[in-house]
């Protein structure tokens, strides 16, 4: 693929993401005031069925088994679960775009016959960090999520544990959504990186050779 | 630096200018001008060459090795 075509495909990128940033932003500040409720979902698996679920019937035992399945929950209004939505939005929508646009830069370094200078073997050890940091963010706030769902559910009747939580038998159990591809792709850019810097410094080495 | 560049020193005694060098060795001048003033961290051996062709003289006439002073 030519440089040009990649830095094509990355700006149609960049202005697709800023559309749908702007579109969930839209969605995320006006729905409350529409009185829309926002919806939130997690996998859970249940670690034991319940044997209620279980039925005989002559000649043949059926069991319905309920292994795993996803906890949606719907909230309305401004509060915390908003709250914390926003930040959601704001911090991955920051490293997406941020990403996004290092990559349109150094997309342009490569058009422009460049690649093998400080700035863009900076840019691309960015990226790499950007996309390790992804997936610690999900974790992260996929366990602020579990932590406060927790408390408000169990009120409920419903029993939620964490996902480092042993099962118990009448237990959901919520699990990460984390798309650990991202870290594994962001450590192979770490060292694509790395390899660039070397050969900026053998590039710089070269050029003072007469 | 232990090696010492006496471009200027050949130079002088060709009575060449650098820009005349830098015409002749196809290097530019301010590459010349990085070699003279020993700021090169080092010499292709074709542009050695090519500036012992311009300069008629031997690589040793143009370094020299010199002990580090302490």
């Amino acid at each position: 693929m030519s440089a040009r075509l990649l830095r094509a495909l990355v700006n149609l990128l960049l202005g697709l993401a800023l559309g749908f940033l702007v579109v969930a932003a839209a969605i995320l500040v006006g729905a409350p005031l529409l009185g829309e409720p926002l919806l939130s979902q997690w996998p859970v698996l249940a670690p034991q069925p319940d044997p209620a679920w279980q039925v005989s019937v002559a000649g043949i035992e059926a069991a319905v088994t309920l292994g795993q399945g996803v906890l949606s929950v719907e909230h309305s209004g401004y509060g915390w679960h908003w709250a914390l939505r926003v930040v959601d939005f704001a911090i991955s929508g920051a490293l997406l775009m941020v990403g996004l646009w290092l990559l349109r830069r150094f997309t342009g370094e490569v058009g422009d016959g460049l690649p093998f200078s400080s700035g863009s073997a900076k840019r691309l050890r960015w990226v790499g960090l950007i996309l390790v940091a992804f997936p610690l963010w999900q974790a992260l706030r996929d366990l602020l999520w579990h932590t406060m769902l927790k408390g408000e559910l169990s009120q409920q009747g419903l029993a939620l544990v964490s996902p480092f939580q042993s099962q118990t038998s009448n237990a959901f159990q919520l699990q990460l959504s984390v798309d650990w591809g991202f870290a594994v792709t962001g450590l192979l850019l770490l060292v694509v990186a790395e390899a660039f810097r070397v050969g900026v410094a053998l590039r710089e080495e070269n050029e003072e050779i007469i | 630096m232990a090696i010492v560049v006496r471009l200027d020193v050949m130079m002088a005694r060709r009575k060449m200018s650098l820009n005349e060098l830098s015409a002749r060795v196809g290097v530019s001048v301010t590459n010349l001008s990085l070699l003279k003033t020993g700021k090169a961290k080092g010499v292709r051996f074709s542009t050695l060459e090519a500036i012992c062709r311009a300069l008629e003289c031997q690589p040793g006439d143009l370094l020299e090795h010199e002990e580090d002073s302490q």
